[in-house]
């Protein structure tokens, strides 16, 4: 139970750094995003399909990403989302918030040697 | 595979309703997965299921899936900054059209605000030029004028010194770093074969150094006595090219020749700017070697020690000069008509310069300062009114979002960008009257070589407009904030706002009233002044007068042939057309022109001992009381028969010197010594009434008339005076040419009726006084334009109200008698306040006033009628309109 519970604070917590790290590289699709959290953490970070959608319309009401059609011919309408000025301050802001916290975690807890 | 309906489905079901944006999307990813799973292998019914699956656990909680309510704007938006600006461009583009659509207010609005705006940047101007820019010299506060007076002077002599009080400062002063004189002339100069008049200064050596002035080519001079002459740098371009072949050459002064030493810089300009030539001017002892005494009169100049006080300066002045050689008694009497310890004053030079224009000028800009806040409270109160058919627009335009402050900024642009229309029309008017300047200003007019349109100028008037712009937009800004807006939206609501905007305008206008009345009462004031000042009976009639000055010089003239000339002078000048009455006198009223005399006579009054007296002494012909209008009040005027050269030596004098040296009855009376203390006794032939020479508050002092047959030598200067029954103007050119058929050598000047002296002598009074009576004007016009407005809105207001009082049984005139009563209360109020602060006020213009009193009740009341006569007729069309209100139609609408 209780590494259950470890994992969702984690995962809510890492979720928007996760979001924000990939839509730096590109602007991306729903799916495309929840199927690259998939495929680069060789299946460890695994998303909750109904959380993905939440997460992206929370960071677009925040500013940090922005939303958009895009129709190409023969296919579907999709919603590509981009990383606004807000967010690259937030993803860079995070990013070493979360390098302290490994450092500090592996100092502490040899999490890095475990 | 339509995922969308089966996503629509799945919701419906569920009972709830997604977003059609959200519905899209989450239907792009089914399409996605299902896409996915097929290219991985599994069979379409394996994924079918997998996205059956996903859209289920999507539809568990359909809350979290609703997508914030966020806009995406069409286009990026503008950083914050940019936005501000985009709001003000597009405010002032409003205002500008607005501008347009409202010509007539905006036409009134712009132009009443150049006007105050032009003529206060003119005024702000010439006050500070002429009164707070320093002196064009080095260290100018450290520079004193000096004024000597003596205990019991009846004649007192402002910024000039003697020679008495001057020479004893010399020998190593404590409190004065150097001290100089000067005298003005007009010499005639030759350069070469031309001759003509010039001014010229003579001054001593000390005063260049004194300036710190240096010459621009060759040298200053530094002896009193030489024979040297600097030129102006205006005289080296005119008479030598700018040729340095100048230096050395020489000039004849007055047939005397001098040798050009030295050119001044163009800015070198003392002791004015008309000053073309500066040669040495030698201060004689007071007592000579042979015991003769000679006091000279002059104007004088010192550089105060660093940290002395005038005051101390005057006071180590005034202890040297206590041991005066007695023998200069009678002419200090002569030249101040008294003869006690002397006294010295030191001001600094740019008050004594500004002194007696100061107070005038600073009247004025007083009085265009409160005509421009006249003008701005009217504009604002335009604007105010303006604002009732605007509560809709803005309501309008709050409702769509804009918030207060971006309300207020608008208005507060339109109020700036008319303002900055009104302002530089205004910086162009205040161009041209700069430009117009040195012909309004009278010619005496201190420093009007300083006054110049330039970028002080110019800032100024950009300050004045920003700062009339901001009170503008201030006041419907702040009334913006009281505003409900929602209200205005509402049918008929504009009347629950309407209370406080009134009575904001009635408050307005009471002050408005106040401050013209103000400005009337001192404009009223200085008219009267002015009125009785050129009214003033000067005791000589100058009417259809004309007035020169002839100058038969002495290296011309022997004493013979001048008297000769002058003889003949008078035969021909008879003869001009008209036959006008022709006179030469050495002391013309009004001319600048006096001798100053003091004598030991036996007194007439207590025989046998000696009485020391003063007096104006005019060598004249026999007609010159004719020819000027002077009253006989005893005894005959000259004869020319009776009184010739080698007949009985007579004199007339007049009142003043018959009260204080004659008997009571003077007609008989001898007078001795009065011209070389020679003790030949002339008789007393008659007395004339007293004249006012020149200021009209200068005391009257004891005056001799001599015939120029019975004095010992002719002088070289007269003044000319002709009497014609027609237009004395008419004499000029003849007498010019009379002149010329005299003597090539005789010269003609300040050719002038006797009215023009009176007229130029009381310039500035006049100027004043014109000045004040067109802003007194233009703010009455301004106020009664104001008070209408009022009125006339305040009658809209009332319609309901006034609509229900006449349906309630008031009669007509009750009506009437209602909105006039509005209009009479705020003029008696404002009428009252303005009269209080102009009696409060007034006592400061006493330098200005001549016979009137700085609280004329005559004024007062003048101004307060024709102010509430100009109320009353302001109140007629809104009260006409007011009875005109049917109260059928007003209650139904």
């Amino acid at each position: 139970m209780a590494r259950t519970a470890l994992e969702r604070e984690l995962k809510r917590g890492s979720t928007e750094v996760l979001i924000l790290a990939l839509l730096e590289e590109q602007d991306r699709h729903g799916y495309d995003i929840g199927r690259l959290i998939d495929q680069r953490s060789d299946g460890a970070i695994t998303f909750h399909v109904a959380s993905l959608y939440p997460t992206l319309y929370r960071l677009e009401g925040k500013g940090l990403i922005e939303g958009r059609w895009i129709e190409r011919p023969g296919q579907r309408r999709r919603r590509y989302y981009r990383l606004t000025a807000a967010g690259r301050r937030v993803l860079s802001k995070q990013r070493s918030v979360w390098k302290h916290f490994v450092v500090a975690l592996d100092r502490i807890a040899r999490i890095g040697n475990a | 595979m339509d995922w969308t309906l089966r996503i629509r489905d799945a919701a419906t079901r569920a009972g709830r309703a997604l977003d059609p944006e959200v519905l899209d999307e989450l239907a792009a990813h089914a399409q996605s997965a299902y896409d996915a799973a097929c290219a991985r292998g599994a069979t379409v019914g394996e994924a079918d299921a997998q996205v059956t699956n996903l859209i289920r656990v999507w539809i568990a909680n359909p809350d979290s899936l609703n997508r914030p309510a966020r806009r995406v704007p069409a286009i990026d938006p503008p950083s914050h900054g940019s936005r501000r600006l985009a709001s003000l461009a597009q405010d002032l583009r409003y205002a500008m059209r607005l501008t347009l659509r409202q010509r007539g207010f905006s036409l009134v609005a712009i132009a009443t605000m150049a006007v105050a705006i032009g003529v206060m940047t003119t005024l702000a101007s010439v006050v500070y030029s002429v009164l707070m820019r320093p002196l064009p010299w080095a260290d100018p506060d450290r520079l004193v004028r000096l004024t000597e007076t003596h205990a019991g002077a009846t004649r007192q002599m402002p910024l000039t010194m003697t020679s008495l009080g001057y020479l004893p400062w010399l020998d190593s002063p404590a409190t004065i770093d150097a001290i100089g004189a000067w005298q003005t002339g007009s010499p005639i100069v030759a350069v070469g074969d031309s001759t003509d008049r010039f001014s010229t200064a003579s001054v001593t050596p000390s005063i260049f150094p004194l300036l710190r002035a240096t010459p621009l080519l060759g040298s200053v001079f530094t002896r009193d006595d030489a024979t040297d002459v600097v030129i102006s740098f205006g005289f080296w371009q005119e008479r030598f090219g700018g040729s340095a072949a100048a230096l050395d050459q020489t000039i004849k002064i007055n047939g005397q020749p001098f040798t050009i030493v030295g050119v001044m810089p163009a800015d070198f300009m003392f002791p004015d700017r008309d000053t073309r030539l500066w040669r040495p001017f030698r201060i004689q002892p007071v007592v000579d070697d042979k015991g003769r005494s000679f006091v000279s009169t002059f104007s004088a100049m010192a550089r105060l020690k660093p940290g002395v006080t005038p005051e101390a300066a005057a006071a180590e002045a005034t202890a040297r000069a206590q041991n005066a050689p007695k023998e200069t008694g009678p002419v200090t009497l002569a030249i101040f008509g008294g003869n006690g310890p002397a006294q010295i004053f030191a001001v600094p030079a740019l008050d004594a310069l500004t002194h007696d224009v100061a107070p005038g000028l600073i009247v004025l800009l007083v009085a265009v300062t409160l005509l421009l806040i006249t003008a701005v409270a009217n504009i604002a109160g335009l604007q105010l009114a303006r604002a009732t058919t605007r509560y809709r627009e803005m309501a309008i335009r709050s409702a769509i979002g804009a918030g207060t402050s971006r309300l207020a900024q608008q208005l507060m642009v339109e109020n700036l960008w008319l303002a900055a229309v009104g302002g530089a029309v205004g910086i162009g008017l205040s161009a041209l009257l700069h430009r117009a300047l040195p012909s309004v200003l009278p010619a005496d007019f201190p420093r009007v070589n300083d006054i110049h349109f330039g970028w002080t100028v110019a800032m100024a008037a950009i300050a004045i407009t920003a700062l009339t712009g901001l009170a503008l937009g201030a006041l419907p800004a702040l009334h913006l904030a009281r505003l409900r807006l929602a209200g205005a939206l509402s049918e008929g609501a504009a009347g629950a706002i309407g209370g406080t905007r009134v009575r904001a305008r009635t408050v307005m206008m009471t002050a408005q009233i106040a401050t013209t009345c103000a400005l009337l009462i001192v404009a009223l004031l200085l008219t009267r002044s002015f009125m009785a000042m050129v009214g003033q009976d000067r005791g000589f009639e100058p009417g259809h007068t004309l007035s020169a000055r002839l100058t038969l010089p002495d290296f011309a003239f022997k004493p013979a042939q001048r008297l000769d000339a002058l003889r003949r002078f008078v035969d021909l000048a008879r003869a001009l057309p008209g036959h006008p009455t022709v006179a030469l006198t050495t002391g013309l009223p009004l001319s600048g022109s006096e001798n100053l005399s003091a004598f030991d006579m036996p007194s007439v009054q207590h025989p046998g001992t000696d009485v020391q007296a003063h007096a104006v002494r005019s060598v004249v012909t026999p007609d010159v009381f004719a020819a000027l209008g002077l009253r006989l009040a005893q005894g005959r005027t000259f004869r020319p028969e009776e009184d010739s050269a080698t007949a009985a030596k007579v004199v007339m004098v007049n009142q003043t010197f018959a009260r204080q040296y004659l008997t009571d009855h003077p007609v008989g009376d001898r007078i001795q010594n009065f011209m070389q203390g020679d003790g030949v006794p002339f008789e007393v032939i008659g007395v004339v009434d007293d004249m006012i020479r020149n200021g009209l508050r200068d005391q009257t002092q004891p005056e001799i008339y001599s015939l120029v047959a019975q004095s010992t030598g002719p002088a070289t200067t007269h003044e000319v005076v002709l009497r014609t029954s027609g237009d004395p103007q008419s004499l000029v050119q003849p007498l010019r040419s009379l002149v010329r058929q005299l003597s090539p050598d005789a010269t003609l000047g300040s050719v002038l009726t006797m009215d023009e002296r009176i007229e130029a002598s009381l310039s500035r009074n006049r100027l004043y006084a014109v000045v004040l009576v067109a802003f007194g004007i233009s703010a009455l016009a301004i106020t009664a334009v104001g008070l209408f407005g009022v009125l006339s809105y305040s009658v809209a207001q009332r319609t309901r109200e006034i609509a229900l009082r006449s349906a309630l049984g008031a009669r007509p005139h009750q009506i009437f008698g209602l909105v006039v009563a509005q209009g009479v209360v705020v003029t008696v109020v404002g009428l009252t306040i303005g009269a209080v602060a102009a009696g409060a006020t007034t006592k400061y213009l006493t330098t200005l006033l001549y016979g009137v009193s700085s609280r004329d009740a005559l004024t007062f009341v003048a101004v307060g009628l024709v102010m509430i006569a100009i109320a009353l007729v302001a109140c007629l069309v809104p009260a006409m309109r007011a009875v005109r209100v049917d109260p059928l139609t007003a209650l139904r609408a």
